[in-house]
């Protein structure tokens, strides 16, 4: 993998041959992407519900404090450094901001803002053990490995002590919902505009650097009317793909929910509407008390937001013949509501729609990711972290204060992993002082799985991105597999092996 | 409270925890090894020994020790407790097979040994334990086990339902044994389909991630959670929800009553079966005092008779004079009628 974004090459042929290799150096570039995408492939093919839409969204929030704590990793380790302390920084973390977030609880005077500062005050919390973590390592030169390792001990007695070993219970709604809110998916204009400004970007520069490459001159970029042009293009593909994906998403389960109808007096079969169930699944309606059930699919992707409850059920009605409707029943994935009782649909329905919206944690993760990503491609500060691990002397010599560099690096660390931590606690109703026990393991074995380079100065954070996921993808399908949890955790070990050794990347560079 | 325990904590961790006021007759040194204080059930325990009433009056001094969830860090402690001449050792082991050595020691030293919440393997020491007579006071485990899967498959029994389990960290004996529990029940509802049984590791994120991925795999379609303790059980609870089910529609039960747990009894989301652990605290130490103290008559409010609470035992849990080899400290499934009282308790 290259460490520094290095588009300005100056290679001037232009045969097939380099064509070719510069097609096969990406591709080995994104290696781990490739890895990831084959092993969802996998998935998918031995585990049926693996490729729906619920439990992608399970894998992304359940790899979001993962991946935020990589992320966190890989700032460190890019300067040859360790933090061996997330793990207790999350529960540290966790337990200081629940304790002000539930502050109204105990106290009565408590301002509206208190979740947000408290979030703030976690973060906080987070940011001064990494402040102390760094300063260790830069001012004295004390091994990352030995001074984290000191804090992994003394975060976790600090948490025990903040709380006398109890946990921090009864968090508010609004603060958890950092950790268990969802955020609707955009319609389809808000996709197409994602689309367009990716696209876009993607082209125009892909047309410098082919201005470059053809003209040799470093600082070259596109004239004018070939962005223009690129930027057409980008609007008319996106536009393409957003309706495209509106109407190819329900298949796979986005965009879509189930609702069953259960007659459960008369016993005669519902009267003849569009049903998409399986016969296997028919006969386990069948077979459910209360008479048979039928399942009929809403699709509202390309809708952009899901119809109003009243609106799903008179189309329905529509469809069947109710001989009375105090016998049918709505069953929302579960969730049984008389037809009669519509009025009181609303909230309920909007639960079950809900749960097609985007998890907040995984939307922190991945805008956590994207910040990372710009501030290490795109800044002179990220430039200065993979120089100081490149080789911290000549860093040095060529006038980077390294020192605060390192400093910083664990103070990111630090405050990443309190993100972790309060994603946690909200996702689980409490601060729990044994919270994150081990964490450190998994967020290196994502940044290591993504290429990042334990010697500092090589890697990525769209590898540890993608490492993360790994780990959360294999998780996750081995969970659905019903696999032996012992034999995940010796699956797992080995996967992280292969995938490094596998890593072309680390091939090349050797 | 806070501070309060947070200062507890502190000597706690500094290994010694001193209680107890300076009277004229020397006080009885009693040590108690604990597997670990991170979780809150130990931190209930130790709440419950350090308040004992004997300790109030100045007859006891009780240090606890941390054993920081490791077997030889107890073994360590307990040659500690043996150097310093200790009168008697409240033990609560890590685990079922891990202390035999430890209150080997103890034994060879002439220093009395109680269980307390967890057993110890006999088996390789028996010579000892018959001769020196160590006494164990802690709950059933497959006793737990059965009720709680009682409380799920209550309404569908007969009828089939199906149900998952999820584990302790597979080989500790609360879990072996509850499992065991649960599985009796199982083997009694013939109708009833065991889905899944994999283990969370006693922890409520693990147990939440486990849940989401099992809904996902049979499409919200489980009947009933078993957890074995109730961090798992409330972290199903939070995945049930989270996906947007109606945890109303899913008979739960956990077993330990932490707080969080009785918090979620309130609402009516779970069952919970309280393993009282200051019972088991103050339970070993009147039986250590009984050991070391000719006459003594037990303190603690837990052998009250005849019974005028739960938590008075009484007849279900006989004093005997402090004699019997085992005592089995009932367990109490949290109801409406005692959760306030226990919540109060616990702030």
């Amino acid at each position: 993998m290259t460490t520094l974004p290095q588009e300005g090459g100056n290679r001037s042929s232009s045969s097939a041959t380099t064509a070719l290799q510069a097609t096969l150096r990406t591709l080995s570039k994104y290696g781990i992407i490739v890895a990831f995408f084959v092993l969802c492939a996998v998935l998918a093919v031995v585990e049926e519900n693996f490729l729906t839409a619920n439990n992608l969204l399970n894998v992304l929030r359940q790899t979001s404090i993962n991946g935020i704590l990589a992320i966190g990793m890989t700032f460190v380790i890019l300067t040859r450094g360790i933090d061996l302390s997330v793990g207790s920084v999350v529960a540290l973390a966790g337990v200081v901001s629940a304790t002000f977030a539930t502050m109204d609880t105990r106290m009565q005077l408590v301002p509206e803002t208190m979740p947000l500062v408290a979030i703030m005050l976690g973060i906080m919390a987070g940011m001064l053990t990494g402040a102390i973590n760094g300063f260790l390592v830069s001012r004295f030169a004390v091994p990352a490995f030995v001074v984290t390792l000191g804090m992994l001990s003394a975060a976790r007695g600090g948490t025990l002590l903040w709380t006398g070993g109890l946990p921090v219970p009864n968090l508010d709604p609004s603060y958890r919902w950092i950790g268990d809110g969802v955020i609707q998916v955009g319609n389809v204009w808000m996709l197409m505009a994602v689309l367009f400004v990716v696209l876009g970007y993607v082209g125009i520069r892909w047309l410098n650097a082919a201005e470059r490459r053809s003209n040799g001159a470093l600082g070259a970029s596109a004239s004018g009317t070939r962005k223009l042009t690129a930027l057409a293009v980008s609007a008319v593909v996106s536009a393409a793909l957003a309706f495209g994906l509106a109407q190819a998403l329900p298949a796979i389960g986005i965009g879509q929910t189930h609702l069953v109808f259960t007659e459960s007096a008369t016993g005669e079969e519902a009267g003849a509407f569009a049903v998409d169930v399986t016969d296997d699944e028919l006969d386990f309606f069948a077979e459910q008390e209360g008479g048979p059930r039928r399942r009929v699919s809403v699709d509202w992707a390309a809708e952009g937001q899901p119809p109003a409850p009243e609106a799903i059920v008179t189309a329905v009605l529509e469809r069947i013949e109710v001989v009375d409707p105090e016998t049918v029943m709505l069953d929302f994935d579960g969730l049984l509501v008389p037809l009669t009782a519509v009025e009181g649909l609303e909230s309920s329905l909007d639960l079950r729609l809900g749960q097609v919206g985007l998890p907040v944690p995984a939307i922190l993760f991945v805008l956590i990711f994207l910040a990372a990503w710009v501030v290490l491609t795109r800044t002179r500060y990220g430039r200065y972290v993979y120089a100081v691990g490149g080789n911290e002397k000549s860093a040095k010599t060529s006038g980077i204060n390294t020192k605060l560099i390192i400093l910083s690096v664990y103070v990111i660390s630090g405050a990443l992993a309190a993100v972790g931590g309060m994603v946690l606690a909200a996702r689980t109703g409490s601060a729990l002082t044994q919270a994150g026990v081990a964490y450190e393991l998994d967020a290196i074995a994502a940044v290591v799985i993504g290429g990042t380079s334990l010697a500092g100065g090589v890697g990525t954070v769209v590898g540890t991105f993608f490492g993360a996921l790994i780990i959360g993808v294999m998780t996750n399908g081995l969970q659905l597999l019903g696999v032996d949890a012992y034999y995940q955790q010796v699956i797992k070990g080995i996967i992280i092996v292969i995938a490094v050794m596998l890593d072309p990347s680390r091939r090349q560079r050797e | 409270m806070q501070f309060k325990s947070a200062m507890m904590a502190t000597m706690a961790s500094a290994i010694a925890l001193t209680a107890g006021a300076a009277v004229a007759q020397e006080p009885v040194r009693v040590g108690a090894a604990v597997y670990g204080l991170r979780a809150e059930f130990m931190q209930l325990w130790t709440d419950g020994i350090v308040n004992h009433p004997a300790v109030a009056a100045g007859l006891v001094e009780v240090t606890v020790f941390d054993g920081n969830y490791d077997a030889l860090v107890q073994q360590n402690q307990f040659e500690t407790m043996i150097t310093e001449d200790y009168d008697a050792i409240v033990f609560v082991p890590i685990d079922i097979e891990a202390g035999a050595t430890a209150v080997q020691m103890a034994f060879d030293a002439g220093i009395p040994v109680i269980g307390s919440n967890t057993r110890i393997n006999t088996d390789s020491i028996p010579d000892v334990i018959e001769s020196a007579g160590y006494q164990y006071i802690g709950s059933n485990d497959v006793l737990a086990g059965r009720m709680e899967a009682e409380s799920v498959v209550a309404d569908f029994c007969d009828d089939g339902g199906r149900v998952v389990i999820i584990e302790g960290p597979i080989g500790q004996s609360a879990q072996i044994e509850r499992r065991q529990g649960n599985l009796e029940v199982l083997a009694e509802c013939p109708n009833v389909e065991l889905l899944e049984m994999q283990t969370a590791n006693w922890s409520r994120a693990e147990a939440l991630t486990l849940m989401e991925n099992w809904l996902t795999s049979y499409q919200g379609d489980i009947d009933g959670i078993i957890g074995q303790n109730d961090e798992m059980a409330l972290g199903a609870i939070e995945a049930l929800r989270q996906a947007g089910y109606d945890v109303a529609d899913y008979p739960i039960a956990g077993i330990d009553g932490i707080t969080d747990a009785l918090q979620a009894v309130k609402n009516g989301d779970m069952v919970s079966i309280l393993q009282d652990a200051q019972a088991q605290a103050q339970g070993a130490l009147d039986l250590a005092l009984a050991q070391v103290i000719d006459d003594y008559e037990p303190m603690s409010e837990i052998w009250v008779a005849p019974e005028t609470s739960w938590y008075h035992y009484g007849e279900r849990m006989p004093w005997n004079g402090g004699q019997d080899a085992v005592y089995n400290v009932p367990w109490t499934p949290v109801t409406a009628d005692i959760v306030d009282e226990l919540l109060a308790a616990r702030q």
